[in-house]
């Protein structure tokens, strides 16, 4: 069950209910976008593993370099 | 005229901490001591004229607290009277692993930017351009939230956030914890929103994925008056 947990500050009333049809669309949008953030970051890593490899240096040597 | 203290006793036998004050022209009136801690306050509608009340404003308040549940937590209709705010989270974990989100005034745009220094990294991450403040309270490499309960905290602070104009910039603080890391390591970040000038009036904790639930972990967001 997908729900969002309302805390009204002014009043302290705290209400849990279901997403209603905006919220749901919402949450396919934050899907998708979490879906593309985590292909970039494996690119990324790939990327950074090939090019390490390039150099002929480790991670830690890199590391060296750059402090 | 000196007042001896044979004087006083006569116009003020009452007990320890009894002032003697004015009620009107040429007329006194005992007040009694108030509570401890209590201050002196001017109070026109009290026949003395003052009355002991709590001391007014100053410190943090506790605006909403809570336990992390669903797919997101939304505090709503925040005051504007504080000067600024300041967001704990505390041992979340999620159902499935994935990021915290932290999103400003319901606004779901390409307009947060997040940097952060973490791990044993020395660099700067940048993470511009997204649908929320990310937020490095994580449980591996990828930033993802723990799936079980885990000891991981953070806090974001948001200064001058009812600012009816510019941009807000959040700085912000987080644990994570993986065996690479030796068990632990901190992060600091830095963010900012650009997607409207008006007042933070509501602040929403989610999982970046959103259909990820929130499985424990507490929030708390106090006021600095």
């Amino acid at each position: 069950m997908t729900t969002i947990k309302i805390h009204n500050c002014e009043t302290g009333e705290v209400i849990e209910r279901e997403l209603n049809e905006e919220e749901l669309a919402q949450q396919k949008i934050d899907e998708e976008n979490e879906k593309q953030n985590k292909k970039e970051f494996a690119a990324k890593i790939k990327a950074k593993a090939a090019l390490l490899e390039k150099l002929g240096i480790t991670e830690e040597e890199a590391k060296l370099l750059l402090s | 005229m000196a007042i001896t203290k044979a004087t006083a006793s006569s116009i003020a036998p009452a007990a320890k901490g009894d002032l003697v004050v004015g009620s009107a022209t040429n007329d006194a009136a005992i007040l009694a001591v108030g509570t401890n801690d209590y201050v002196l306050t001017a109070a026109s509608g009290e026949a003395t004229g003052l009355k002991w009340a709590a001391a007014a404003g100053g410190g943090w308040t506790s605006i909403a607290s809570g336990t992390l549940s669903g797919t997101s937590v939304s505090m709503q209709s925040i005051s504007g009277t504080y000067y600024e705010l300041v967001l704990y989270i505390n041992n979340p974990y999620v159902n499935t692993a994935t990021g915290l989100l932290v999103r400003i005034n319901n606004d779901s745009g390409l307009v947060y930017s997040s940097n952060w220094v973490y791990a044993d990294t020395t660099a700067w991450s940048n993470m511009s351009g997204k649908t929320g403040v990310n937020w490095w309270i994580a449980s591996n490499a990828s930033g993802a939230l723990p799936t079980s309960t885990s000891t991981l905290s953070g806090f974001m602070r948001l200064p001058n956030y009812a600012a009816s104009t510019g941009y807000k910039v959040f700085q912000l603080g987080g644990w994570g914890n993986t065996a690479n890391w030796g068990g632990g390591a901190g992060g600091i970040g830095l963010s900012h929103y650009e997607g409207g000038s008006g007042a933070i009036t509501r602040i929403d904790i989610l999982t970046e994925n959103g259909t990820s639930t929130f499985s424990g972990g507490t929030y708390a967001l106090y006021g600095l008056k």
